[in-house]
């Protein structure tokens, strides 16, 4: 009789266990996404409009080789960064390369006015939304995110980036078409 | 009670005490020590009752309950603790001790207030799986429900109607004008949804309270006759230096003017992910057809035990009467 006892009792603590580490366990604590965790995953696109009125998108650019830029007027480290922006897409222009500034939340005429004022000549879309800033886990602005001719995203970067970066950043891939 | 009606009882009970786990995916209750012991006595009155039967079927749903309870245990005290996660619509919560991402659909003002979000689980090499509010999937021994949560799309404006950035410094997305009143502050005798935004273009941050209809009535909230029945939504507004600049209320889809900003929420439902440990399904199928079967078997079967135990006594009483006639006649 004493047998049977220890041979259900063995059994018992043998199953707990076995599901203790099947079932997981204690979970880990909550995990909370950034820009730089989605590299290699596929680029979200959503149909916005430009700051001139016509609707404009992130796959509209498949083929090219996209540095996406979330920013708002209101943002100072976005100000900072827009004359490095420019400096990169007229320098790269010729390569098939774009800089998509996707101003978030704002007025059309608003993001318009700020881009004239600062001699902007890249795509200004108006993401009134803010669908790619959700989408690309921006924990702040400004946020950039480069995107391959695939459509799959190289790098997220959180923050404002100078020059001498974001070149670093995008010659490699440039290099690589 | 009979030995065996009081085992089949406690065998249904152990079934009802595991099954419930599916009945009620994500009750604490399931986790406590109580429930545990709960199926440990259980467990250990199928023992004891099977050491004084020696019928093949009652073996058979002895082994079945005894594997509904392991499930049961597995799952319920050391199984993971539950999981919400409540994410703004558009966004990804990566999900590693199940290996899989959850995609929560993307969103309009329209749709949060129809109530229709889903959210999609990932994984490499596994087809996905679309969870929305109400339903249930299982995912190995996790059930994934949704519960259909308040949120608010929030649109500012300044004073000459130029739109604003919304951020959520604290927020699950800080570029998101969805708020998922991830908080709850007792308010009136009552407890309400609770959350906050900032207006870093209009240098205002705003703090909301969500109410349902029953609130707005219940508190007397002034709200258009239009809005009666519908849910609302109360705005505290702070400057930069953090005074408040003004309280107002609007329903859902109705602009207001405080602290120098218009807004306006549209307010509704977004699934919110639950992830409960659950019963492995195969398992418990194995245990309850186990369980099922012996008792099925049992029932139909002669009871060759009470048949002994009755022509037993029978000749012990046999013995004694004619003992007794025997005494009688010597007498």
């Amino acid at each position: 009789m004493r047998t049977v006892w220890v041979i259900v009792g063995v059994v018992i603590v043998a199953a707990l266990v076995v599901s203790f580490y099947l079932g997981g366990g204690p979970r880990r604590p909550d995990i909370t996404l950034g820009p730089s965790s989605l590299a290699g995953a596929p680029a979200a696109s959503f149909d916005i409009v430009r700051a001139d009125g016509s609707t404009d998108s992130l796959a509209r650019y498949r083929g090219k080789t996209v540095l996406v830029n979330l920013w708002a007027s209101w943002c100072p480290p976005c100000r900072e960064e827009m004359p490095a922006l420019e400096r990169l897409y007229r320098v790269h222009k010729a390569q098939g390369f774009v800089v998509l500034g996707i101003d978030q939340g704002e007025s059309a005429s608003i993001a318009a006015a700020y881009a004239h004022a600062r001699g902007v000549t890249f795509p200004i879309l108006i993401d009134d939304q803010q669908q790619y800033g959700r989408a690309y886990a921006a924990n702040g602005l400004p946020t950039s995110v480069l995107v391959d001719a695939s459509g799959h995203i190289v790098k997220g970067v959180d923050g404002e980036m100078s020059f001498d970066a974001m070149q670093s950043l995008v010659t490699p891939v440039l290099k690589s078409k | 009670m009979s030995t065996r009606s009081g085992a089949i009882f406690a065998e249904l009970v152990a079934c009802v005490l595991v099954i419930a786990q599916l009945v009620f995916p994500g009750n604490p209750l399931f986790h406590t020590w109580q429930y545990a012991l709960a199926l440990a006595v259980v467990a250990w009155l199928l023992i004891t009752s099977a050491t004084r039967s020696r019928r093949a079927l009652f073996g058979i749903s002895l082994l079945g309950a005894l594997i509904v309870i392991a499930d049961g245990f597995a799952s319920g005290l050391v199984g993971p603790d539950t999981e919400r996660f409540a994410r703004a619509p558009g966004t990804i919560a990566p999900l590693p001790d199940v290996g899989a991402a959850a995609f929560f659909s993307s969103a309009t003002p329209q749709s949060i207030a129809k109530g229709n979000g889903v959210i999609t689980i990932r994984r490499r090499s596994h087809s996905d799986i679309f969870v929305s509010a109400g339903a249930r999937k299982f995912l190995g021994a996790l059930l994934l429900t949704a519960d259909a949560v308040p949120v608010a799309y929030v649109e500012a404006f300044d004073d000459r109607g130029n739109h604003l950035t919304v951020t959520q410094p604290t927020g699950t997305a800080f570029l998101s004008p969805f708020l998922l009143f991830r908080t709850r502050q007792e308010i009136a005798g009552g407890t309400h949804p609770i959350d906050g935004f900032a207006l870093p273009g209009g240098s205002r941050t705003v703090k909301v309270v969500y109410f349902t209809p029953d609130d707005v009535s219940r508190l007397h909230v002034q709200v258009p006759p239009s809005a009666i029945g519908q849910p609302a939504i109360l705005y505290d507004v702070f400057d930069t230096a953090n005074h408040s600049l003004g309280i107002g209320v609007a329903a859902s889809g109705v602009e207001t003017e405080i602290g120098g900003v218009r807004l306006r929420a549209t307010l509704g439902t977004y699934p919110q992910l639950v992830i409960a440990s659950a019963p492995q399904p195969y398992v418990l199928i194995l245990g309850l057809f186990l369980v099922v079967a012996g008792i099925a078997g049992s029932l139909l079967q002669p009871d060759n035990g009470a048949m002994r135990e009755s022509k037993r006594h029978e000749e012990e009483h046999g013995d004694g009467e004619h003992r007794i006639g025997a005494r009688g006649q010597e007498g």
